[in-house]
């Protein structure tokens, strides 16, 4: 049965999807080989001055934030699913907002909104405050921590409320019964119910943590990422860059095992079908309270920083929008869709090739491939970057010895490094958008036109493609927006002089000039709603 | 030649403690309708799946009109198969009109439209072409997903539980239905199922499958009157299972000595089986088993009588409005025709 077994498993599916997933583990494994070899010099001054720094500030940064999130979105979840007060149904998907601006952009806007000049110190000054209290300036570590915490709640808020929504109102409505209130059921029910869905909110928000580069390098806190770019760009050191990318991992890891940890195979749901809580009214001062629970993380997360950017765009609208900004604007869009159109091309190809073969193996390369969503977008561009000119220079070598002509940098400098960067970064995104679309299918109607004489191709085209068309369009825009977004990885992997919209409000944001940054980042934030609003909505598909 | 000939199939899916087909030997003539039956997990779906190619076996070989379809070597893939499929949810294509789903399988030399607007009316759905699947009824898609399997005239024809997806009412009408469209295509088909009695008078043999071991392949009446095991003997309707012993004159058992003639060897014990039909309540007469009966039920055309004699509960089956009541001390009749050595494979003697 070997042979036969085989011939059916080794074909141009899985031989595709095999070269795939292995070259998007390249990285990731390039990077973790480092951790083995022998140091350098400049890597021996980091380790002595630098390293427990940056890990110290990662560490603290990881817990913190991610206390915060769960702090802010758990609560605000649990009063949207269980009861009705006033303005429930707009901040049921307007909490989400935050999650449209990129926490850099909201660490320019509150950089601005406590600086010198900006509305705090104004305000404060006019009632005979000292403009000049030390104890207004957030540029450190806490000031971090508030704006992340902020902007990065939604991920615990959507998984919460999930969670909350999927519980078994029979569990609750039994304690009610035995004589318990709402708030004891949650304390003593809906949160450990709910906990595997909390850590994986937590666990995404810790991610984006580790991944952050523009908020932290605003406020002047120096973590891993930070540290990786100063290695890089100021003292040009890639192997330094590259080992501190291996202690970055070796975080991500710890972190991977302890989400796996608090949810692998203790996942409490229940399969039944469950009717959704009923609802309570809240009335009176109860319902004014719930309304400012509400109200607060989504003023802090989205709204005063909009209004923020709103007034900085106004002023400096006419200075910066011209041809160059249009320019800018063409250059993200094109670079954003043609990420997307890869990252759900492949994402296609692995849950395809995963539905063809039921094989233990395929179904571990597409893990392996999704590994780099977790991955910090300064790892995964170190990973990319060193590998691809090794390429370049092998490629270079070769078109001198064979053809006669050098080929120069072929991919590491131009776009095919970093759209290949963004499918490892951003294939996990994808991937979930098109598995959930499959599993909508049921396996008969693959296996239907299979036995109507339908190879796998046509059985793609004509069979699948159609049925989970939305799917698709879901994952690109995700896709979309999270490369719009993007920064770190940008920075690091951009060829020489392309700029997209993130990376200016970056060097504008960098050289002082935050006012007019506002612009591409109005740009980005109005985008990124779209895809926000998106994935609301499969969420709550899902809470369905 | 056989149509389909399978040798020594089985299956073990990756991480299962059990295999889910052991040995499975089969052999199909041209045209011939076989029910594959067994309980849910028997294994029934997973040979099916083998057959159309949606699993690899772990051993064994597949013959399909005399081309090796799978083997230690050979590997063809369902669509190449000529192999149709008709699923207990139907799987019709959603985005597809009815003649768009019948049409599928339909290379693109042929005129399809004609093939199309046959097959609808083989299943009495001439006019439907334009509809969407989710416009018709439960019984309307099956017949759908008949005539998108028929219409590339496959090899054979498989049918995982075709009826389990519809309501009681329906389900005889349709079932006349399908075995009348299978044998005017004059087709080969396997058609799955674990409702049994629903299908012996429809096909032409029925294959019985028990945690993924073959127990029979049988006529419908065989299978019924002269099974295999005492699984096959349970799993038809109720019956009764004693044992007796060789004798002879024919066998000693609870119920007295049977005059069958010489059975086999003197003195060895062996399993028989005798249906409450064969088994009738006589007057107590000198010499013969006696038995009290112990409850009466009431169905309908007939009532059954539990009676126990021996070690056992016997069940008889009376015609109403007989006299017997709780406690009656009753001799029982067995008809000898209804008496079957479970394993025997030779023919009955008539008496």
């Amino acid at each position: 049965m070997v042979v036969a077994s085989l011939k059916h498993n080794l074909n141009r599916w899985s031989l595709a999807t095999s070269l795939i997933a292995l070259s998007l583990a390249v990285p990731i494994l390039f990077v973790c080989s480092q951790l083995f070899h022998s140091a350098g010099d400049a890597w021996t001054q980091v380790v002595a001055g630098l390293l427990p720094g940056y890990a110290l500030n990662s560490l603290i940064l990881l817990l913190a934030v991610g206390a915060l999130t769960l702090l802010v979105g758990t609560p605000t979840a649990w009063l949207v699913v269980v009861y009705r007060f006033p303005g429930r149904s707009f901040f049921a998907w307007a909490l989400v907002l935050p999650l449209a601006l990129p926490s850099y952009i909201t660490a320019y806007t509150y950089a601005g909104i406590f600086g010198y000049g900006g509305p705090v110190r104004q305000g404060l000054a006019a009632i005979g405050y000292p403009a000049l209290d030390p104890h207004l300036d957030i540029a450190n570590i806490y000031g971090v921590i508030g704006v992340m915490g902020f902007a990065l709640y939604p991920y615990v808020y959507l998984t919460a409320r999930a969670s909350f929504a999927q519980q078994s109102n029979a569990v609750i409505e039994t304690a009610q019964s035995l004589g318990q209130t709402r708030l004891q059921a949650f304390w003593k029910l809906a949160l450990p119910l709910g906990r595997p869905a909390l850590v994986a909110g937590a666990s995404l928000v810790g991610m984006e943590t580790l991944n952050e580069f523009g908020a932290v390098k605003y406020f002047g806190v120096d973590t891993f990422t930070t540290g990786i770019f100063s290695a890089w760009f100021s003292l040009g050191d890639s192997d330094a860059a590259i080992r501190l990318a291996a202690c970055a991992l070796v975080f991500v890891f710890v972190l991977l095992w302890f989400e796996q940890a608090h949810r692998g195979g203790r996942r409490f749901s229940d399969a039944r079908q469950r009717h959704p809580l009923r609802p309570r009214h809240l009335t009176g001062s109860k319902g004014i309270a719930a309304l400012a629970a509400c109200a607060v993380p989504f003023a802090l997360g989205f709204a005063l920083p909009t209004l923020q950017l709103v007034a900085w765009a106004l002023r400096t609208a006419h200075e910066v929008i011209d041809l160059r900004f249009f320019d800018l604007m063409w250059n993200s869009f094109k670079l954003a869709a043609l990420a997307a159109v890869v990252v759900v091309a492949v994402a296609l190809l692995l849950a395809y090739t995963s539905r063809l073969f039921h094989s233990p193996a395929i179904c571990l390369l597409g893990r392996i491939s999704t590994l780099g969503y977790s991955v910090p977008g300064a790892v995964i561009a170190v990973g990319v970057m060193l590998p691809l000119a090794s390429l370049d220079r092998w490629l270079n070598q070769a078109a001198l010895t064979w053809l006669g002509y050098s080929t120069g940098l072929l991919l590491s400098a131009s776009l095919v490094a970093l759209t290949f960067a963004y499918l490892v970064r951003y294939l996990a995104v994808g991937n979930q958008a098109v598995q959930s679309g499959f599993s909508g299918l049921g396996a008969h109607v693959e296996e239907a036109a299979r036995s109507l004489g339908a190879g796998p191709w046509r059985t793609l085209m004509r069979v699948d493609l159609p049925l989970i068309r939305v799917s698709l369009a879901a994952a690109a825009t995700l896709v979309f927006v999270d490369v719009l977004k993007e920064l770190p990885l940008t920075l690091i992997l951009r060829p020489f002089n392309f700029d997209t919209l993130a990376t200016r409000a970056f060097e504008l944001a960098s050289d002082e000039e935050v006012a007019a940054s506002a612009n591409a980042a109005l740009v980005i934030a109005a985008i990124s709603s779209v895809s926000v609003l998106i994935l609301n909505r499969l969420m709550a598909r899902r809470d369905g | 030649m056989s149509l389909l000939k399978i040798m020594g199939l089985s299956k073990t899916y990756p991480r299962a403690t059990y295999p889910s087909l052991t040995d499975f030997n089969l052999e199909l003539k041209q045209g011939e309708l076989l029910a594959l039956v067994g309980e849910s997990g028997s294994g029934k779906t997973t040979a099916l799946r083998l057959i159309a190619g949606f699993e690899t076996p772990t051993s064994g070989s597949i013959e399909l009109d005399g081309r090796e379809v799978c083997s230690e070597t050979t590997f063809v893939e369902p669509e190449a198969r000529g192999v149709g499929m008709v699923f207990q949810d139907y799987a019709l294509f959603p985005h597809l009109r009815v003649g768009q789903n019948v049409a599928f399988g339909l290379a693109d030399r042929e005129p399809a439209d004609r093939v199309v607007s046959e097959m609808l009316e083989l299943v009495g759905l001439q006019g439907f072409e334009t509809r969407f699947p989710h416009e018709l009824s439960g019984g309307q898609q099956q017949r759908v997903a008949i005539a998108r399997a028929l219409a590339p005239r496959p090899t054979l024809l498989l049918m995982d539980e075709p009826l389990s997806n519809l309501d009681a009412a329906s389900k005889a009408e349709v079932r006349d239905e399908l075995h009348d469209i299978i044998r005017q295509a004059e087709t080969t088909a396997v058609w799955v199922s674990h409702d049994v009695k629903n299908l012996m008078g429809s096909v032409d043999r029925i294959a019985i499958l028990r945690d993924g071991r073959l127990q029979q392949v049988d006529k419908p009446n065989l299978v019924f009157d002269r099974p295999a095991t005492r699984y096959v003997a349970e799993f038809f309707g109720k019956t009764n299972i004693l044992t007796g012993q060789i004798v002879e004159v024919g066998l000693k058992t609870p119920i007295g000595c049977l005059d069958l003639g010489s059975i086999g060897a003197v003195g060895e014990t062996v399993e028989f089986t005798i249906r409450p039909d064969h088994l009738s309540l006589v007057e107590e007469v000198q010499g013969t088993a006696t038995g009290i009966i112990q409850r009466i039920h009431f169905q309908g055309d007939y009532c059954e009588v539990r009676v126990a004699i021996a070690e056992s509960v016997l069940s008889v089956y009376v015609e109403r409005g007989h006299e017997a009541e709780v406690g009656d001390t009753v001799a029982l009749k067995p008809n000898l025709t209804g008496i079957h050595i479970i394993g025997d494979r030779t023919p009955n003697t008539e008496k």
